[in-house]
């Protein structure tokens, strides 16, 4: 069973922030990205490494007009451990 | 103005979180948050000019100082104790708590650090962690420690952001969290 996904404001900016740098023509697709790399966190976060002050840290790719991206984010786990808060989301590096 | 140096206050802040250690693991401790602190911010924590010492990257003149200060006010207690042939010295916070003046990525640094390293023995430490990071490579015995090296690999404006990622933690802490599937449904409707 997959966990549930949140997110903080501040991640929401984040996120809003790397969609707006990229071409608007590749926004879409971006979007798609992002929400597929999730779910399978959601499904499996054990995908997550330990970076950042230890923090559970996911990168993930997906491509966008045809152009690789390679995007993080740290999270943490509900108090009832039921559900992934996603607290930061930033470039992880040029593909 | 705060009571102690910066550098008594970082011996002091690391000594709360990981009570009960040596000289050894104290002075690697400082060492490790610098490190941290200049990779996520760019500068460091404590005010301590590293050299490679015999037993790794140390700065004698600043640290003793700086633990005569806490000791002299009464921040902290050292006691000897024998190890075999050796004796170490154990260093304890007193109940007297100093006025802290870090940021918050500051404090998250050195607390990180503290607990990170406080199961590992000195030895253990200086051979794992400290001998492998990348400023001590290719040093000589007196050669300063090019901490530089470590400031932000990356100053991406998009790129990992401490700071950010602890107010994001502080909000979920608070409950301000959002579902992502309505985030997500948002950014379709606004990019399709």
């Amino acid at each position: 069973m997959s966990y549930e996904l949140d997110i903080t404001d501040e991640a929401v900016e984040d996120l809003e922030a790397l969609l707006e740098s990229l071409p608007s023509a590749r926004r879409a697709d971006a979007v798609e990205g992002v929400d597929t790399a999730l779910q399978k966190l959601a499904a499996n976060p054990l995908l997550a490494a330990r970076q950042h002050l230890g923090r559970p840290t996911y990168h993930f790719q997906f491509t966008a007009g045809g152009v690789g991206y390679h995007w993080g984010c740290t999270f943490r786990f509900s108090e009832d451990e039921k559900s992934i808060q996603i607290t930061h989301f930033y470039r992880a590096s040029a593909l | 103005m705060p009571e102690l140096s910066r550098n008594a206050l970082v011996l002091r802040y690391l000594l709360e979180v990981a009570p009960s250690v040596g000289h050894t693991k104290l002075a690697k401790f400082a060492y490790l948050a610098d490190l941290e602190a200049r990779k996520y911010l760019a500068r460091p924590i404590s005010r301590f000019r590293y050299v490679r010492d015999q037993h790794g990257p140390f700065d004698a003149k600043a640290f003793f100082a700086a633990r005569d200060e806490l000791v002299r006010k009464g921040y902290m207690t050292e006691t000897p104790v024998e190890c075999g042939p050796y004796v170490e010295y154990q260093l304890q916070p007193t109940s007297r708590v100093p006025e802290y003046d870090f940021t918050v990525p500051e404090a998250e640094v050195l607390s990180y650090v503290a607990r990170t390293y406080l199961s590992k023995t000195a030895r253990d430490l200086c051979e794992e962690i400290v001998y492998q990071t990348p400023p001590m490579q290719n040093l000589k015995l007196g050669d300063e420690v090019p901490m530089d090296q470590m400031n932000g690999e990356s100053r991406d404006k998009l790129g990992f952001n401490l700071e950010r990622m602890l107010a994001g933690e502080a909000s979920a802490e608070a409950g301000r969290l959002r579902p992502m599937a309505e985030v997500v449904n948002e950014l379709r409707a606004r990019y399709h």
